[in-house]
């Protein structure tokens, strides 16, 4: 079994759901144009991904065999339920930026991924940390793309304007497309210096 | 010295021989800003391509400067600088380099960095098309950049395909020169097919290829001219013979003669099959006049290149081989 | 007990389901007033801000909202705030942009002498470009605009047209198309409103 350290190694840099195991990529593409909304958005991820692993996890010896996959799902689809009505309550606003994506939120397959991967033969709390582990490898990501793309479409960091008043705004960075560029650039970089580091290591 | 650092391509080399009076035309119509423009592209071309091929071990191909080149004319010519630089790093860094460098690149480098910079900045774009040097009955104005003079600002000209969009035809004559606004050297008609004609004959480019993708364009234009759809241009005031006329500015507006000569031709992004460049060819033509017509976009090169560049595999991998057995190797075929 | 068997797995099926459904329409049925209550916000806040009542809280919003009267005549609904004049009356609307349905609220002076304000509630204009709408100066435009010759005349691209009694505003650049279909939308409102009131315009 991994110590709580590999988990978190592996989830943020060596198994990183999004450019090593390619998962979870539609909701990149879709609500990375603003920072506060991909916050918003991935912390709903880590959340959804901690609890349902870890439900996955204390469940695990009840749950029959044949409906293993649709339980999990159950599972999945409740919490993200449960985030779509507390941002409906409490952050009208981001709830209306966000739109349908909140509910997307049951099919990035990362969730899944992880309940079935490592929830289904681990303990609790390390079936949590791997979770919320595994939700902050997807966070960084598409933070890092929100970044770029807020900062060249709208000039702007978390909402503050951070670039000159003649700064010429990138329109496609304000579009999906600009993600897909954005992602290959990213997996393009984090698996070159993975390269180097497997050829020192 | 420059064999050290560039890996030799005679192919390459006649296709910038072909473009070297397109640019000195360019600098005849707009002066400096073509002057600057160009020297920006190929230094940040070669500078991407020199940081990519390093890695590799590699030498720079000259390829990339066949890319700077094209791309360089293919500009509106009062585009900011920093721009221009934007899209030919995009050009050589994710349309070439990311698909593993020369030969194995599935997009023209030079038609993705301008679609990505005319995507991206739009405004800045549309406002770069400058007045031109002119010619009048007196003779020459304007000459080497010295139309925008008079101004204190520079001076947006409306482009051909703009102004057939009011109605307004150009003097054909001046279009066939290349007396007229647009990208910087895609104006003049005659040098394009005078490089053509040295293209085919040194058999640097496939003369098939040009004459599909014409045949595609002028076809679509044709449809969409007498069925009435170009915005600006009604066949009923045509009458007869005289539809000739608009529909001659039409192909000799925009870029699509520059795009046919040099772009559909590129040996790495087009297919190898005769019949297959044959429709790839009629792609390019269709869908360019497509969306010029159709679209909101000034022009549709870009996405004619672009669409056909993203079947050309699929057309070489599924149209039957010609009988004698003389097609080279795909040189995408290095990457599968 | 034998968790593979079939009555085990189908009474395990059915009580997690229903113990999963059982807290998600708790959680919905507690917290169904608080998301009412945003939308209602949401909808005041942009009547108020057409009508040019500046607001900041739910509170305040609801509390200015008092004012407003809504009022029905020839199947058109009206929000009439009254300024001790002609009145001012806002009238939401729904057009049709290019890449799909403009919803906002466009508010006039009782006599159709001048429009009050224009605020954008949705749209899905291109991003950077006729997504521009949404931006103050764009609206600000039609804050108190002389209405001239029954219409809001969309002029030239530009920065903001400043003068109040020109009837006209300024497009935006490059989205030539979107600034055409807020002329459509303007022109067919104002005939609209005018036939409620029964004001000539």
């Amino acid at each position: 079994m991994s110590s709580p350290k590999e988990i978190m190694r592996e989830n943020l840099w060596t198994n990183n759901p999004i450019f090593m195991q390619i998962l979870g990529i539609c909701s990149a593409l879709a609500v990375t144009n603003l920072m506060i909304n991909t916050l918003i958005m991935t912390l709903g991820v880590v959340f959804v991904t901690a609890m349902s692993n870890l439900t996955v996890s204390l469940m695990k010896s009840l749950i029959p065999r044949k409906v293993r996959m649709i339980v999990q799902t159950l599972i999945i689809a409740f919490y993200v339920i449960i985030v779509d009505i507390l941002l409906r309550a409490y952050l009208p606003d981001i709830s209306r930026a966000l739109g349908p994506y909140v509910g997307l939120i049951i099919t990035n397959c990362i969730i899944m991924g992880r309940a079935e991967a490592f929830a289904q033969s681990n303990p609790p709390v390390l079936s949590l940390w791997d979770g919320v582990t595994s939700g902050m490898g997807y966070m960084g990501v598409l933070m890092t793309i929100a970044f770029v793309r807020e900062l060249l479409g709208f000039g702007t960091v978390l909402g503050f304007p951070v670039l000159p008043s003649g700064f010429e705004p990138w329109i496609i960075m304000v579009t999906p497309p600009s993600a897909f560029f954005l992602l290959g650039i990213i997996i393009w970089i984090g698996k070159t210096i993975m390269n180097k580091e497997g050829a020192t290591a | 010295m420059i064999d050290q650092y560039f890996q030799k391509q005679d192919v390459m080399r006649r296709l910038i021989y072909a473009l070297i009076p397109l640019f000195f035309f360019a600098v005849l119509l707009y002066g400096w800003s073509v002057l600057m423009q160009t020297a920006v592209v190929f230094a940040g071309g070669i500078a991407t391509e020199y940081f990519f091929t390093r890695q590799r071990g590699k030498k720079i191909s000259e390829a990339v400067l066949v890319t700077c080149a094209l791309y360089a004319l293919a500009l509106p010519p009062a585009l900011p600088l920093w721009i221009t630089l934007v899209g030919i790093v995009f050009a050589v860094a994710l349309a070439k380099e990311a698909y593993g460098g020369f030969g194995r690149n599935i997009f023209n480098p030079a038609i993705a960095g301008r679609l990505f910079i005319f995507l991206s900045f739009p405004v800045p774009y549309n406002a770069g098309w400058i007045v031109p040097a002119s010619r009048g009955p007196q003779g020459f104005s304007g000459l080497f950049g010295t139309a925008q003079a008079a101004g204190v600002d520079t001076v947006t000209a409306a482009t051909p395909l703009a102004l057939l969009r009011t109605g307004e035809i150009p003097p054909l004559m001046d279009l066939f020169l290349g007396f007229r606004g647009g990208s910087s050297g895609e104006s003049s008609v005659i040098l394009i097919l005078l490089a053509a004609l040295f293209l085919v004959a040194t058999k640097t480019a496939n003369w098939k290829t040009m004459v599909s993708t014409f045949l595609g364009a002028l076809t679509a234009a044709g449809a969409f001219f007498f069925g009435g759809l170009i915005p600006g241009l009604s066949p009923a005031s045509f009458p007869g013979f005289s539809a000739m006329v608009p529909l001659a500015a039409y192909m000799m507006s925009g870029s699509i003669l520059f795009v046919t000569v040099f772009m559909a031709t590129d040996p790495i992004t087009a297919p190898n099959k005769p019949l297959a460049q044959f429709i790839y060819g009629l792609m390019i033509g269709g869908v360019s006049m497509t969306v010029r017509t159709l679209a909101g976009f000034p022009e549709g090169t870009s996405f004619g290149i672009l669409v056909a560049n993203t079947f050309s595999p699929f057309l070489d991998e599924h149209l039957p081989a010609p009988k004698k057995k003389t097609r080279k190797i795909h040189p995408a075929g290095a990457a599968r | 007990m034998n968790k593979q068997s079939l009555p085990y797995t189908i009474g395990f099926t059915f009580f997690i389901s229903f113990l999963f459904v059982l807290f998600l329409s708790f959680a919905h049925h507690t917290t169904a007033p608080r998301v009412e209550r945003n939308r209602e916000v949401t909808r005041q806040r942009s009547i108020l801000s057409a009508l040019g009542v500046e607001t900041s809280g739910p509170d305040q919003i609801q509390e200015a909202f008092r004012e407003v009267k809504e009022i029905e005549r020839e199947g058109i609904t009206l929000f009439r705030l009254d300024d001790g004049e002609t009145g001012v009356y806002a009238k939401e609307f729904i057009g049709s942009g290019v890449w799909g349905p403009i919803e906002g609220v466009l508010a006039v002076t009782g006599d159709l002498a001048r429009t009050r304000g224009l605020e954008i509630v949705d749209q899905t204009e291109t991003p950077g470009l006729g997504g521009r709408i949404t931006e103050g100066w764009f609206k600000e435009q039609l804050r108190d605009l002389r209405i001239v010759e029954g219409t809001i005349r969309v002029a030239a691209p530009g920065e903001g047209d400043t003068d109040k009694e020109n009837g006209k505003i300024d497009a935006i650049t490059g989205a030539t198309r979107t600034s055409e279909r807020m002329g459509v939308i303007f022109k067919n409102e104002l005939e609209r409103i005018a036939s409620a009131l029964g004001v000539e315009l």
